[in-house]
């Protein structure tokens, strides 16, 4: 026992002091666990760590189970999730079809196949977390392409118990794999609200729960001798009902947080220096993932109807080896079902794309044009912008996103018998707003064709509410004479932009500071002040949902 | 690869079983760790002889004691020690000396041999850290005084049982030399861990804590690391983990992050202490428990008794008030299971025969069981007992107050909305707590002296606690995370006015229904605001121009305000 609290003690200080690094640069953190691991290798002994490297799996992949949302496929129109699944697959089978040219062999290229397919969960979502938060489209589309991945992980869990684990059983294994996914969604609906409410919200008890539900789908998973991956994620769904959900999430995060650290770090330790064949098919996986891949889901999605900036973004946010990967090829390596090589080749290939899907990240823009000047990203049948009308607006204002704010300005404007048109690149929010009857332009807000049709030379006002500063930028590149009103959310580009021609900057926190600050004033000075407030403002957001529904 | 299949069956079946007990003893008002004992009981050799010890169990055991004495370190604060060291060394040593006594006395009067009764002796004087201390803690009475009191005779009771232990290994009890040098050797070793950790709190920490704040995963790692770091340092050193993970975290208690620090290790503690409590009976046959049953029963109660009496005794001697004195003494009962690591040590050292042990284990589960009631209902028998202390209670008594607030404002959270509002809530409330988690605002904030600063994350109780949410008059939550929000509704009631924030309608629409005040979704109020402004802009643009030109004279301002 004295040897593994050294072997920790040496585990965390690494990860310690690669996290700084990694922390003042930005980059994530799995990618610093691998490096400590790297570095450390030849001081920890990793057979005594392999207890802790599963039960490091186990709540990684708990996680996943929690944090699993169904509700947030329904963001997308069901063609949508069919045809990106389907583009999964394809990446999957031309993956397969290279492992299997070079010389991997069946089983081994099917593994190849699923490194160079899935993207990551942890990295990729933290990257487009600020998209996702302002429901921009291409967020959406990455978060549920996220998600579908995460069942074809689970899936090919199951498969690979059913088929290349223990082929004469499958049968009985491939039941037993989805039974217990089935289970996981059972208890999930029935069961764990009578359970959670048993423990009065006592944190202890509520971890408890999870552990237990943990380990039972573990041992019942071990027990048909499938991965304990499929267990765990099937416990995460089971026990994430919410509210539940939310506290289990933070009491198990930082258990899963210890535990994975120690399952990075000792998957660094596990490579040793590279043999060429480590290299290439280190190159191999990088080729697929940083290109084929983004490439293919480009096509696809352009093909589905969507702007080319909205495709290439989010085929970009795909561009990093999953930590699925990682717990599906060390799995492998450790039952000797695939070879060193191949599990080596995966920690490195994940390593570098980890790191450098967040520079692609932050340069994503700058990439997108360039790519965009080969004209390789136009679709002919895709030709942007649409519109639904026809007459030549004059003196007419431009809205620029039909999202909650452009929705009650076109509300506003259209009581006042103010003309306008809005520029919108969402498909969803193009067909509500055609719904609504309102004059709609199916374009990108960076393309000059767009603003041709919006007819900006003769507008009165141009108003942008989205708060990304590229798009504000574009709009007070345009010249015209229309006054121009744009958003930001930090107060000191506000300035930059009000010194290069806007009329007026909408800077969200000042509006909704100056309206705290008048109901504060009015609380203390009014009577009746509070009751007014609630009753106020709770009739709006009723308005506005039943809107949504209706 | 797969888990040793009994492993992973042990491992599971010890948690659910614990689990389930746990349930029932919440249900019954019982303390969980008399659940998590019996669930060791129930699974091991006693009864069911279903599980035994494992490495892992033993290794979450000694990691879940680590943590937990790390953990108190960073509750700590150095300045709360140095109030009371004295009177608590004194407290410590003449406890000691008194508890052996009657400890001694005991066994003797029972009939053991002498070499039983002083290895007997030496055992049971400890009281159980991990059950006060967990106890404690889930009550929120660990920083109370009775509780700092208890925390600092524990501490030092841990340095004594090092003692004991590195001079029951060096297998001499005899030789003044040897024992002089082992108790020479342990003092310095001790000192050199103790001032590492000083000089570090001073000159490392901070700056390297305040680098790595931001990410929660790289604060959690880096504390982590240096429990990690302390705890291989004692066990080189052949020092009590215990020991060298409490200094470890009073070196982080200096610095502002550390209610997070604790936040973030308390999930992980917990799991490995229910490991603790319920492995502590897995070794234990039943033969060896019941042979001594009679005398146990005995001795558990004079024990527990006696106890108390010195303890309430030492205390009230340091001048401190009747109910200082009695909660700290009524929390100090039971013997630890530390009893069971010396004796251990004794059997193996052939000083006594292994029966011994079987009645120092149930000793220590009997008087464990019954304290861990004692304590969680303290407070209670406290009340009944109120009217009999009053002959203790003087002029010269007394205790330090702590500050509550009421009536107060309450801010969850701290942006530049915050930043903007605050003005008009100083104006309007007297006193103000801000509950903020970002480290980039510590600075500010901690040097401000119109409000008072808490860094941590609210949705933890502790956090909660002190920042009086309850009594609090009015609450700001600008709060990202629904989760907080629901938790201020569910603590508070109509008689505060809640501001909380929303990122969706259906989150507000929940929150409305729940009695919140006012909702504000940034979307929606901008939204409002700016078709306002667009209705102006096109009816009467001058007016319009007017209404903007502050907001624009804010801009070029770079966003301060006079």
């Amino acid at each position: 026992m004295v040897e593994v609290i050294s072997s920790l003690t040496i585990i965390f200080v690494a990860s310690a002091l690669t996290l700084f690094i990694s922390n003042k640069l930005s980059q994530p953190a799995i990618p610093a666990y691998i490096a400590a691991g790297i570095a450390t290798g030849f001081l920890v002994d990793q057979s005594e760590l392999l207890t802790l490297v599963e039960l490091g799996i186990a709540f990684l992949v708990f996680i996943f189970g929690l944090k699993f949302d169904p509700g947030k496929l329904n963001s997308l129109r069901t063609d949508a999730l069919i045809t990106n699944s389907l583009q999964l697959v394809l990446v999957g089978v031309l993956s397969f079809s290279f492992g299997s040219v070079i010389g991997l062999g069946s089983i081994q290229a099917f593994y190849f196949s699923i490194v160079a397919t899935l993207s990551s969960t942890l990295v990729g979502l933290e990257l487009i977390e600020k998209e996702v938060d302002k429901n921009i489209i291409h967020g959406r589309l990455s978060e549920s392409i996220n998600l579908i991945q995460d069942l074809f992980a689970v899936l090919a869990v199951i498969l690979i118990g059913a088929f290349i684990s223990n082929p004469s059983n499958w049968l009985e294994t491939l039941t037993a794999g989805i039974g217990i996914i089935v289970l996981g969604i059972l208890v999930r609906g029935f069961l764990i609200d009578t359970i959670a409410e048993q423990a009065e919200g006592s944190r202890e008890l509520l971890m408890l729960t999870s552990l237990t539900f943990l380990t039972a789908f573990i041992g019942l998973s071990q027990y048909f001798e499938l991965s304990i991956v499929v267990g765990s994620f099937s416990a995460g769904i089971a026990v994430a009902k919410f509210p539940h959900n939310l506290e289990i999430l933070e009491t198990m995060g930082s258990i899963k947080d210890f535990f994975s650290a120690i399952f990075f770090v000792t998957l660094g330790a596990l490579v040793s220096i590279p043999s060429l064949e480590t290299i290439l098919l280190t190159a191999g996986i990088i080729f697929f993932t940083l290109l084929i891949k983004p490439g293919l889901f480009t096509t696809s999605l352009l093909h589905q109807g969507y702007d080319s900036r909205t495709s290439f973004l989010t085929s970009l946010s795909l561009d990093q080896v999953s930590e699925f990967a990682l717990i599906i090829t060390i799995q492998g390596y450790l039952a000797g079902i695939i070879g060193e090589s191949l599990f080596q080749a995966t920690v490195l290939a994940a390593t570098l794309t980890m790191i450098t899907s967040s520079y692609t990240k932050l340069y994503e823009h700058k990439i997108y044009e360039k790519i965009k000047g080969y004209n390789i990203l136009d679709n002919p049948e895709n030709n942007l912008p649409k519109t639904n009308f026809d007459e030549e607006l004059e003196d007419h204002i431009i809205i620029l996103g039909y999202d909650i704010q452009g929705k009650k300005i076109s509300q506003r404007l259209s009581e006042i018998d103010q003309k306008f048109v809005i520029i919108e690149n969402d498909p969803e929010k193009v067909t509500e707003s055609k719904e609504n009857g309102e004059n709609t332009i199916y374009g990108n807000a960076l393309s000059s064709e767009t603003w041709e049709k919006a007819g900006f030379k003769d507008a009165k006002l141009i108003i942008s509410t989205a708060p990304f500063n590229y798009v504000s930028e574009r709009v007070l590149e345009l010249e015209t004479s229309a006054d121009k009103i744009v958003a930001s959310e930090e107060i000191e580009k506000a300035e930059d932009m009000i010194k290069k021609g806007a009329t007026y900057v909408i800077v969200p926190e000042i509006l909704a500071s100056d309206l705290i600050t008048e109901h504060i004033l009015g609380l203390q000075n009014e009577e009746n002040y509070e009751e007014e407030l609630r009753r106020k403002n709770l009739l709006e957001v009723k308005k506005y949902l039943n809107s949504d529904e209706g | 690869m797969s888990l040793e299949a009994t492993l992973a069956y042990d491992l599971a079946l010890l948690i659910a079983t614990a689990t389930t007990l746990g349930f029932l003893a919440r249900k019954t008002g019982q303390p969980t760790i008399v659940a998590y004992i019996a669930t060791g009981l129930v699974l091991g050799p006693v009864m069911l002889n279903l599980v035994g010890e494992s490495e892992l169990t033993k290794l979450m055991s000694e990691l879940g004691l680590g943590f937990l004495l790390f953990l108190l370190g960073i509750e700590m604060n150095i300045d709360d020690i140095r109030e009371i060291l004295r009177p608590v060394t004194n407290i410590a040593i003449l406890q000691t000396i008194l508890q052996t006594s009657l400890a001694f006395i005991i066994p003797l009067a029972l009939g053991f041999t002498m070499m039983e009764t002083v290895i007997i002796a030496l055992c049971t004087v400890f009281g159980a850290t991990p059950v006060i201390v967990k106890l404690l803690t889930d009550k929120d009475e660990i920083t109370t005084l009775p509780g700092k009191i208890d925390v600092g005779v524990l501490i030092l009771q841990d340095i004594y049982l090092v003692i004991i232990l590195a001079l029951l290994s060096a297998g001499n009890l005899t030789d003044p030399i040897a024992v002089s040098y082992t108790l020479a050797k342990i003092f310095v070793l001790m000192s050199l861990v103790g001032g590492l950790s000083y000089l570090s709190a001073r000159f490392i920490l901070p700056g390297l804590f305040r680098r790595v704040a931001e990410s929660k995963h790289a604060f959690f790692i880096h504390g982590v690391a240096w429990a990690f770091l302390f705890i291989s340092l004692t066990i080189y050193l052949d020092l009590s983990v215990e020991v060298g993970a409490f200094l470890a975290g009073l070196g982080l208690g200096q610095i502002p992050y550390r209610e997070e620090l604790k936040e973030r290790i308390r999930p992980i503690t917990d799991f490995f202490m229910v490991i603790f409590f319920s492995s502590i009976a897995l070794t234990i046959t039943r033969s060896d428990l019941l042979i001594y049953w009679k005398e146990a029963i005995i001795a558990s109660i004079i024990l527990m008794i006696g106890n108390f009496l010195i303890m309430f005794y030492l205390i009230d001697r340091e001048n401190f008030t009747p109910k200082t004195s009695f909660l700290g003494s009524i929390n100090m009962t039971q013997v630890s299971e530390f009893s069971l690591v010396v004796g251990g040590l004794a059997v193996a050292q052939g000083f006594v025969e292994s029966e011994i042990l079987g009645y120092l284990s149930l000793m220590a589960l009997l008087t464990m069981s019954t304290s861990s009631y004692l304590i969680n209902y303290n407070q209670q028998i406290y009340k009944r007992v109120e009217p009999y202390l009053e002959r203790f209670n003087s002029e010269d008594k007394k205790d330090v107050q702590l500050k509550e607030f009421e009536n107060h404002a309450v801010i969850i959270g701290y942006n530049n909305i915050v930043k903007r509002v605050l003005p008009v809530i100083k104006q309007e409330y007297s006193d103000i707590i801000i509950v903020d988690r970002n480290p980039d605002n510590v600075e500010k904030l901690s040097r401000d002296p119109d409000l008072e600063y808490i860094y941590g994350d609210f949705n933890h109780g502790e956090i909660r606690k002190s920042a009086g949410l309850k009594r609090a008059e009015f609450i700001l939550s600008v709060s990202s995370n629904a989760s907080t929000q629901h938790r201020i509704l569910n603590e508070t009631n109509i008689k505060s006015t809640r501001f909380l924030e929303a990122k969706r309608f259906e989150d507000a629409a929940e929150f409305y229904e729940r009695g919140a005040e006012y909702v504000m979704i940034e979307d929606a109020i901008t939204a409002e605001k700016v078709s306002e402004y667009l209705e102006l802009y096109i009816e009467d643009p001058g007016i319009f121009k007017e209404e903007v030109e502050n907001d624009i004279e804010t801009f070029l301002w770079g966003g301060k305000r006079g």
